[in-house]
């Protein structure tokens, strides 16, 4: 630990901001949400591992890629198990309305703001009509024979793929 | 004789380009394609002609001739029916005009002989009754069917407005009265909550009882419409921006600078979001119909009904807030269960819209459907950890 670790006696129940150093991803502090100001630091070898160590967690929420480099960014945010992930900033995604916010595995379910967010509270209905009304509809009885080589040609064409098929 | 479905939806088509109706799924052009219908079935030789205009006018071909583009007349944007509908009624072909005026007659004549449509722009009906009535002066029975009715009496009358009640632009939104939740219920209230579980779980229900009879007229509004009233919830959330900021601040002790730009700005921003996106997408939407080529398939979203919202105490007005304003454009009612730690911040969030705003405002709270229900009282029971 670097710095923090305590809380901060003279404004009431105040945790200081805590930085840890040389975490594992076995700790209860790296498994577990804090919901306060605590930043565990996972040293890593490359990419490759730091994307593996931040996919082992159970949770996926708002993940945050701090890079130079904007092509890197933008990859390592593509392989990143997470609902949102900002580059070079935190949370900031949180204040563009547009966008989706939710998690995935333990971080919650749905999403909230963007279209995504208003489709969340409403429930889709499949509404079908007859544009042109037939004299009789495919399958109102009577059946035939007629009517099933119809139906048979009719897959042929339609649904039939040439050649090998 | 009765048109089909085809000829209905022409017919629907026409009635909105004629007639200012809410937009779809509002069922109003619907209703008075069927009323043009059912007015027509005392005339058999009238309803023919107009069924084979219909079909002429929704014919890919007409609109090749008369447009230049083989588009169906249902299958153009508003803004191309319109000028093709111009076309018509300034075409030089003097048969074309007598079409357009054909069918914008019998359209607007059925839509000012409904009385509250008369009612509405202050005519009060014929000097004295006619006797014997014409058929165009009775009641206009939607559901079509076998023409006619009897003279104008209070049981046709009374069976025409039932079935009239789906039209809104004309008929002012009534507001669901909204009693308040009683003082313990209330987080908002000075009073804490009462320790009694039983207590609380009628809280709850009650809540959900008037957010539920709220969300029925709220739902039933086109998204334009509570797109409308979100709006002015906006206008009166920032006007009362100091006020929520300062609860924020004094319940959770964050800087002031965030609790209006983690919490006021982001609900009110979201707002604004969607009064441009709700309509666009909840939109109702054509989708293909496969291989069968004469049916037709049409996506449309619906409220759930009452959505309710169990939030932490971190972002105590944002977290409940954004879920609610979705919620609210989706045409849902809600009930926020804010945190225990944060009560006051959760339910600001209800009161700034409710108790602030003008008349004017108050009526966009679908939202009133957005009564914040007792603090612990939607979970487990009485909890005693508060701060």
């Amino acid at each position: 630990m670097v710095h923090g670790g305590r809380t901060l006696r003279e404004e009431g129940p105040v945790y200081a901001p805590t930085l840890i150093l040389d975490a594992t991803p076995e700790m209860a502090l790296n498994a577990r949400e804090t919901f306060g100001p605590v930043l565990p630091l996972v040293r890593v070898r490359d990419e490759e591992e730091a994307v593996r160590v931040a996919n082992a967690e159970r949770f996926g929420l708002n993940a945050s890629v701090w890079t130079r480099s904007r092509a890197r960014g933008r990859r390592i945010a593509a392989r990143l198990a997470a609902g949102m992930v900002m580059v070079d900033d935190v949370l900031m995604n949180f204040a563009m309305p547009e966008m989706p916010y939710g998690g995935v595995r333990a971080s919650g379910f749905g999403r909230m703001m963007g279209d995504e967010g208003l489709l969340e509270f409403s429930v889709v209905k499949a509404v079908a009509e007859t544009r042109v009304a037939l004299r009789r509809e495919l399958f109102w009885f009577p059946y035939s024979t007629s009517r099933y080589d119809l139906l048979r040609r009719a897959a042929k064409v339609a649904l039939g793929v040439r050649g090998r098929g | 004789m009765s048109f089909t479905s085809a000829q209905l939806t022409t017919l629907e088509a026409l009635c909105r380009r004629m007639v200012p109706l809410p937009e779809e799924p509002d069922p109003s052009a619907a209703v008075l394609a069927r009323a043009v219908e059912a007015r027509l079935a005392a005339d058999p030789e009238a309803s023919r002609q107009l069924a084979a205009l219909l079909g002429i006018l929704d014919h890919p071909a007409t609109a090749c001739l008369t447009g230049g583009v083989p588009l169906r007349f249902t299958r153009m944007t508003p803004a191309r029916q319109d000028r093709w509908l111009r076309g018509w009624e300034t075409s030089r072909v003097p048969a074309r005009r007598t079409i357009f005026q054909a069918v914008k007659r019998v359209i607007l004549s059925t839509w000012y002989g409904r009385p509250e449509v008369q009612a509405a722009i202050g005519h009060r009906g014929p000097l004295h009754p006619r006797k014997p009535s014409p058929h165009h002066a009775r009641p206009l029975r939607a559901g079509g069917g076998a023409g006619g009715g009897g003279p104008r009496g209070p049981t046709s009358h009374r069976q025409f407005s039932k079935r009239t009640e789906i039209h809104r632009p004309i008929a002012p939104f009534r507001e669901p009265v909204m009693s308040t939740a009683s003082a313990e219920a209330r987080p908002s209230s000075d009073t804490p909550p009462s320790a009694s579980a039983s207590s609380a779980e009628e809280a709850v229900r009650a809540a959900v009882g008037r957010a539920r009879a709220a969300q029925a007229g709220w739902g039933a509004l086109p998204v334009r419409e509570r797109a409308r009233r979100m709006r002015a919830f906006r206008g009166a959330l920032i006007r009362r921006m100091d006020e929520v900021v300062e609860t924020i601040h004094a319940e959770t002790g964050k800087p002031r600078i965030e609790a209006l730009g983690h919490e006021v700005f982001i609900v009110a921003g979201l707002v604004r979001a969607y009064e441009k996106r709700a309509p666009k997408v909840l939109r109702p939407r054509r989708v293909g119909s496969g291989l069968l080529v004469n049916k037709s398939g049409t996506k449309r979203y619906e409220p759930f009904g009452v959505v309710g919202v169990i939030s932490p105490w971190n972002f105590p007005f944002s977290m409940p807030g954004i879920p609610m304003v979705g919620a609210l454009f989706a045409g849902n009612g809600g009930v926020i269960k804010p945190s225990e730690v944060t009560p006051r911040s959760g339910s600001s969030s209800g009161r700034s819209a409710t108790s602030s705003s003008p008349s004017s405002t108050t009526r966009r709270r679908g939202g009133r459907g957005w009564c914040t229900a007792g603090g612990r009282s939607a979970r487990r029971g009485p909890s005693t950890r508060r701060r």
